[in-house]
């Protein structure tokens, strides 16, 4: 972006401000509203968060039947849930297994299932991740404290389109009789990146 | 070659920075600049792959230096200086730290409730395979070398390797089209695996993958 080195007088304000600035001229010639933007912040501050994604897993590992409907079309069933929107329009579910160990990267910018696990964490964004998570996908996952065997395989998703991917882990053995809350419950986020076992 | 946002496969960005108990948002105007994002979207075309040119044509060091929506605010100024939102004095102005002077006003912002329903409990995209498909789920594929100014999202570090077509998804719109305002040309969209040791030599463990989702034109037959 050029403007910055047209202008070599001018020294940048504080972000607060110029986000403020922003926020004014628009908010001021009617393009936003201040209550549209408090609307949106609130709805990813406390609606819109990884428990949307468990509750998805935690039906799969209770209902056989779900669970196939969701592995072979996860979009129809994530429609009928309420859960498609934002950055989570065309979802697709893998899932873990004992040979196959799935794990989610963008390493273009950050694209992430946002109506099923929110915004992302700052590691996800992060350069390092985004860096090394295609290349050298063991060596993340030991830094979260996963280490797999040689012979299961680690299969990395890069995220480069608009399909939007969500990990299924491998529902613990200790967790039969458990309804579905008490399953949705052991369900992390990292687990859904696949940056963690559950 | 590739720009600075293509960062598969880059090395010496050191270990993973887990932060325990992270908040949403980290500061108020972090918050700000994502919703104005959202919000003043449908203002600039909603073009999601322009919003992401925009970023990656922030020069290197700036990139580097710069926070995920400190990117971000800079994609949605320039956008709304190209759409003519804003004057170019204005995005001075606003670099400042200065509201600019008061301009048109539009009538019709989107209201809140709208963008509420927006967000979640929508409707997924339309299955579209329309057309023929060039390959076939269990093709072998190279992928092309695509050395371009513009937008694409054939990753660098996969361009000339081969993989296999794992799933045909239909048609989606180009990004490479569309985020250089040429249209929303839709083309067939497959997911292709690739064996690590393909990408990144005989060490990396025989057994692991890296699957990416790719564009027809990004491929072509291995005999």
């Amino acid at each position: 972006m050029s403007h910055d080195h047209d202008d070599h007088h001018a020294v940048p304000a504080d972000i607060a401000l110029r986000v403020k600035a922003l926020e004014t001229v628009l908010t001021q010639r009617g393009y936003v509203s201040t209550e549209t933007l408090d609307a949106i912040i609130d709805a990813y501050e406390n609606r819109i968060g990884p428990r949307n994604g468990a509750r998805v897993v935690a039906r799969a590992w209770a209902d056989p039947d779900f669970k196939a409907r969701l592995l072979d079309d996860a979009n129809p069933v994530i429609e009928e849930m309420g859960l498609a929107g934002v950055e989570g329009t065309d979802i697709r579910v893998i899932e873990n297994t004992p040979q196959v160990h799935n794990m989610v990267v963008c390493t273009l910018c950050s694209c992430y299932p946002w109506a099923l696990l929110g915004l992302p964490p700052s590691w996800y964004k992060s350069f390092a991740y985004r860096s090394r998570a295609v290349s050298e996908p063991r060596e993340v996952l030991k830094e979260f404290g996963v280490e797999l065997d040689r012979e299961t395989e680690v299969r990395v998703w890069d995220s480069t389109a608009e399909r939007r991917y969500l990990v299924m882990p491998r529902r613990p053995e200790d967790s039969a009789g458990l309804d579905e809350s008490s399953l949705a419950a052991l369900v992390t986020r990292n687990g859904m990146i696949g940056t963690a076992l559950v | 070659m590739a720009k600075i946002h293509d960062m598969g496969g880059l090395r010496n960005f050191g270990a993973i920075p887990v932060e325990e108990n992270e908040p949403v948002f980290h500061t108020g105007w972090e918050a700000r600049v994502f919703a104005t994002n959202l919000a003043i979207s449908p203002h600039l075309g909603g073009n999601v792959d322009r919003f992401r040119h925009l970023i990656e044509s922030i020069p290197p060091p700036e990139y580097l230096n710069s926070s995920y929506y400190e990117r971000w605010l800079a994609s949605v100024m320039e956008a709304c200086v190209e759409t003519g939102l804003l004057s170019e004095q204005e995005l001075h102005a606003i670099n400042r730290g200065d509201v600019p002077e008061a301009g048109p006003v539009r009538t019709d912002p989107i209201p809140a409730a709208l963008i509420g329903d927006f967000l979640i409990g929508g409707k997924v995209s339309p299955r579209d395979f329309e057309g023929t498909a060039e390959f076939a789920v269990g093709d072998r594929v190279r992928t092309r070398r695509l050395q371009k100014e513009g937008h694409t999202r054939m990753v660098g570090y996969a361009q000339g390797c081969d993989g296999q077509v794992i799933e045909d998804n239909g048609n989606q719109v180009l990004p490479d089209d569309h985020a250089m305002q040429r249209g929303a040309t839709m083309q067939r969209l497959y997911t292709v695996r690739f064996a690590a040791t393909e990408l990144w030599g005989p060490e990396s463990n025989a057994n692991d993958s890296v699957c990416i989702d790719l564009w027809e034109s990004y491929l072509q037959h291995v005999e």
